[in-house]
C-alpha cells in the first residue's frame, strides 16, 4: 500500500510529510536542548562603556555572583562571545565600536541594556555627545532600568533573558 | 656581501619590526580607553593613549543647570567615588555662596569621604587583582568592599551614587547606632588589610611582575604633574589633606604614606597605606564627632553666585581633584571646569609605557590609578 | 593673575623659576561672547617648595574670538606653555577641542575627547546650544 501511495507525483508531498512529522518528534526536544545548553554558559563580552560596569563588577563579586545564574565573568575574545551587556551611556565615539563588537559576534547573540543611559540617554539626555539608547545601534533584548541597577536588578534582568531563551526559535 | 642589482630592479625593504596594535577599547586590559601602540617585538615603542569614549559632556551640561541640581550628574564620572568627586564641587559653591557649614557636618563629610575612599580603592584594587590574573584579589577586596557600601547605603540610601553632600552641609543626618557599626567594620577591615599584605603584597609573582615596571622617577613626577598615588609613590610629599587642610582635616590625626621606589609595586602600595590611613581618620573623627547638632545650612531656594570664581581641591582616590567654577550672578553657573586627578596622570603614560613590555602594560597602565570615565568626564 | 597674550611666555618662565610654581593642576577655558574674548586659565601648583604647597597660582589670559570659529585657522591662539609646563599637554589639547585655541608650538595639536568625525563648532562655546535647551 506504501508502494503506492509514492508515485514520482507524490513523493515530494511525503518527504514533507515526514520532516513535519520528524520536527515534531526530533525538533523539540532538540530546540529544547539547544536553548538549555545556551541558557545556562552565557558569555558577556568585556566591552565596558561607563559607570555601569562598576555595578557589573560587583554583581560577579562574592556577594551576588551572577555565576551561579550561568552568567559567566566578563573575560575572553569577543569571538567565543554571545552576550552583550551595554553598561551605561554610549556616546558618539564609542557607538561605532559597539556596532563593530556586535558585528564580530557568532550567533546567536543577545543583549541587554544596562542603566537608563543605554535605554533612553537617561541622565545624559541634553548632553552633546550621548546617543538617546541604544536601539539604533544595535537590537536588544532585555532592558535593565536604573542609574546604576542594584546587583541584584542586574541579575534579575538576566534571568528575564534566559527566560527569553527558553522560548526562542532555534534557528 | 651585497648583490648588486640593475637601477630599477632593487626591492624596496619594507620596515615590518615596528607593528601597531591597538588595545582596546574592547580588552580585558584596557577600560574604556583605547591605547594605540607601537611594538618592536615584545617591547612597547611608543604608546599613544586615545580617551574620550565616555566623554559626556558634564561641564557643558553643568552650565544649564542650577547649583543643586548639578549634584546627581557630576558624581557620575566616578560613581564608586561619588562624595570624593562632589567635596570640591561643595566646596566651592560655599565659597561662592558664602554659606558657612555646621561642625557635625564637616566630621560627617570626612568621614563619608574616606569611607567612599576605601569603596574606590577596594575596586581598583580587585580590579588590579584581576589585571595580573590573581583572581582571590579580585574576590576579597570585592566582598570587603559591600561592608563599606552597606555603611555608606545606611547613611545616605543609595548603594553608590549617594549624591550625599550639598552645598551647605550634608543631605541627612546619619542613622542611629551609625558609629558602632563604623568602628566595627574599621576594626574589622583593618585585620583584614594584614591579610591582604599577606597574600598579595608579598605575593613573590606579583612582585616579580611590578618591580621595576615603568619606574616614574622623581623629578618626572613632579614635571610631569601627576598626582596622587602615582605622585606619593615616587617619593613626593605632597596630599592635600595635609597641605591645603580642607573641612577637619586639619585636627584629625593622620600621616601621609610616602615611597620612593616609584615603580609599579609602589604605586599599587600606596592607596593600600592609604586605606590603612583611611581607618585611622575615621576613628579619629568618630571620637571627636560633635554627637548632636545640625548638619546642613538650609539655602535659599535658587542660590544665586556673584560675580566671582572659586577653584577647590581635595584629595580624592586618585589624587587632587579640582573644581574651578566661574559664577557671574546668576542660579547656574557660568562655567565649571573639573580638572581630575585620572587625567592628568594620563600624561604619564606614554612616558611609562616607553620600552617597556607588552605584558608589563596593564600592570603599569592599571598602577597609574587611572579611572577612564571620570578622566573623559 | 591676568596677562596680555604676548607675554605669557615670559611671565610663566618667570613663575617656574623664581615662584618656583612647577606643574600645572588644569587649563580651563572660559568663553565671553558678549566682550569677544576667551579666557584661558591656567591653575599652577608646586610640589617642591612647602609653604606654596599651599597655593593655587591662576594665570589668565584673553584671547581675541571670532563668532564663525575656525579651529587652528583664526585668530584665537597664543603661545603653547608646554615647554615651560610639561604638565599641560593633555590640558592644551582638551582646550583646543573645547573651545578651538590654538597653541602655537604644542607638538601635536590633535582631538582627544571628541569623537574624531566631529564638525560641530567646539562645543564649550556659549554659542554651541545643546538640544532641547
Amino acid at each position: 500500500m506504501l508502494k503506492e501511495l509514492i508515485t514520482p507525483n507524490a513523493a515530494n508531498v511525503f518527504v514533507g510529510k515526514l520532516g513535519d512529522i520528524l520536527i515534531r518528534a526530533v525538533g523539540k526536544p532538540l530546540e529544547y536542548a539547544i536553548d538549555w545548553g545556551r541558557l545556562w554558559s552565557l558569555w558577556p563580552v568585556h566591552i565596558e562603556t561607563a559607570c555601569c560596569s562598576v555595578e557589573f563588577g560587583a554583581a560577579s563579586g562574592p556577594r551576588f555572583d551572577v555565576e551561579r545564574f550561568g552568567i559567566i565573568e566578563a573575560f575572553g575574545s569577543l569571538r567565543q562571545c554571545d552576550l552583550v551587556v551595554v553598561q551605561g551611556t554610549i556616546t558618539r565615539k564609542m557607538a561605532p565600536r559597539l556596532r563593530m563588537v556586535y558585528d564580530q559576534m557568532p550567533d546567536p547573540k543577545y543583549v541587554i541594556a544596562m542603566g537608563a543611559c543605554a535605554i533612553t540617554g537617561g541622565l545624559y539626555f541634553d548632553s552633546y555627545n550621548v546617543l538617546p539608547g541604544i536601539d539604533g545601534v544595535i537590537p536588544v533584548d532585555v532592558y535593565i532600568p536604573g542609574c546604576p541597577p542594584r546587583p541584584e536588578t542586574l541579575i534579575q534582568g538576566c534571568i528575564l533573558l534566559q527566560e527569553k531563551i527558553k522560548r526562542m526559535k532555534v534557528r | 656581501m651585497t648583490t648588486q642589482l640593475p637601477p630599477g630592479m632593487q626591492l624596496e625593504k619594507v620596515d615590518d619590526r615596528i607593528m601597531t596594535l591597538n588595545v582596546g577599547p574592547q580588552h580585558p586590559g584596557s577600560g574604556h580607553m583605547r591605547l594605540i601602540m607601537k611594538v618592536d617585538g615584545d617591547f612597547i615603542v611608543s604608546c599613544d593613549p586615545d580617551p574620550g569614549y565616555v566623554h559626556r559632556g558634564e561641564e557643558k551640561m553643568a552650565e544649564y543647570r542650577n547649583y543643586i541640581q548639578n549634584i546627581p550628574h557630576l558624581e557620575r564620572p566616578v560613581i564608586h567615588d561619588s562624595c570624593n568627586i562632589l567635596y570640591p564641587y561643595c566646596l566651592a559653591v560655599e565659597d561662592l555662596l558664602a554659606i558657612e557649614v555646621p561642625e557635625r557636618a564637616k566630621y560627617i563629610r570626612v568621614m563619608a569621604s574616606e569611607l567612599n575612599r576605601c569603596v574606590y580603592t577596594l575596586y581598583w584594587l580587585a580590579i588590579y587583582g584581576i589585571f595580573l590574573g590573581h583572581s582571590t584579589m579580585f574576590m576579597w577586596p570585592m566582598g570587603d568592599r559591600e561592608l563599606f557600601i552597606d555603611l555608606l547605603e545606611a547613611m545616605s540610601g543609595a548603594r553608590v551614587t549617594h549624591a550625599y553632600f550639598v552645598p551647605g552641609g550634608i543631605r541627612n543626618d546619619i542613622p542611629a547606632n551609625f558609629e558602632e557599626r563604623c568602628l566595627r567594620q574599621v576594626n574589622y577591615f583593618e585585620k583584614r588589610l594584614k591579610e591582604y599584605e599577606d597574600i598579595f603584597y608579598q605575593n613573590p609573582v606579583l612582585k616579580q611582575r611590578t618591580e621595576g615596571a615603568g619606574i616614574l622617577s622623581k623629578i618626572d613626577a613632579i614635571r610631569l604633574g601627576t598626582t596622587g598615588s602615582v605622585l606619593r609613590a615616587s617619593g613626593v610629599d605632597f596630599d592635600v589633606r595635609k597641605k591645603e587642610p580642607y573641612d577637619v582635616y586639619e585636627s584629625l590625626d593622620f600621616e601621609t604614606q610616602v615611597l620612593r621606589e616609584g615603580d609599579s609595586y609602589a604605586r599599587s602600595r600606596v592607596p593600600y597605606l592609604d586605606m590603612l590611613e583611611s581607618c585611622r581618620i575615621i576613628r579619629d573623627a568618630l571620637k571627636k564627632m560633635p554627637k548632636s547638632g545640625s548638619v546642613r545650612t538650609k539655602l535659599k531656594p535658587n542660590p544665586k553666585g556673584g560675580n566671582d570664581e572659586a577653584y577647590r581641591r581635595v584629595e580624592s582616590g586618585r589624587g587632587s581633584l579640582g573644581m574651578y567654577i566661574v559664577s557671574d550672578s546668576k542660579t547656574e553657573p557660568y562655567r565649571v571646569k573639573i580638572s581630575v586627578g585620572s587625567f592628568r596622570n594620563l600624561i604619564c603614560m606614554p612616558y611609562l609605557l616607553k620600552g617597556e613590555k607588552l605584558g608589563n602594560m596593564p600592570a603599569v597602565y592599571w598602577s597609574l590609578n587611572y579611572w577612564p570615565v571620570e578622566a573623559d568626564r | 593673575m591676568n596677562t596680555k597674550k604676548e607675554d605669557i611666555l615670559d611671565i610663566a618662565a618667570y613663575i617656574r623659576d623664581e615662584l618656583k610654581f612647577d606643574h600645572a593642576e588644569s587649563v580651563a577655558g572660559v568663553d565671553y561672547p558678549s566682550s569677544k574674548e576667551i579666557e584661558v586659565v591656567y591653575h599652577l601648583g608646586s610640589y617642591t617648595e612647602p609653604q606654596l604647597a599651599k597655593q593655587i597660582l591662576s594665570l589668565a589670559t584673553r584671547l581675541p574670538r571670532e563668532d564663525v570659529p575656525n579651529p587652528g585657522e583664526d585668530r584665537t591662539r597664543m603661545t603653547s606653555l608646554r615647554d615651560i609646563f610639561y604638565s599641560v599637554e593633555f590640558h592644551e589639547r582638551e582646550c583646543f577641542e573645547m573651545f578651538g585655541v590654538y597653541f602655537e608650538g604644542h607638538p601635536d595639536n590633535r582631538r582627544l575627547l571628541l569623537p574624531e568625525d566631529w564638525a560641530d563648532i567646539p562645543p564649550l562655546r556659549k554659542d554651541f546650544k545643546i538640544k532641547g535647551r
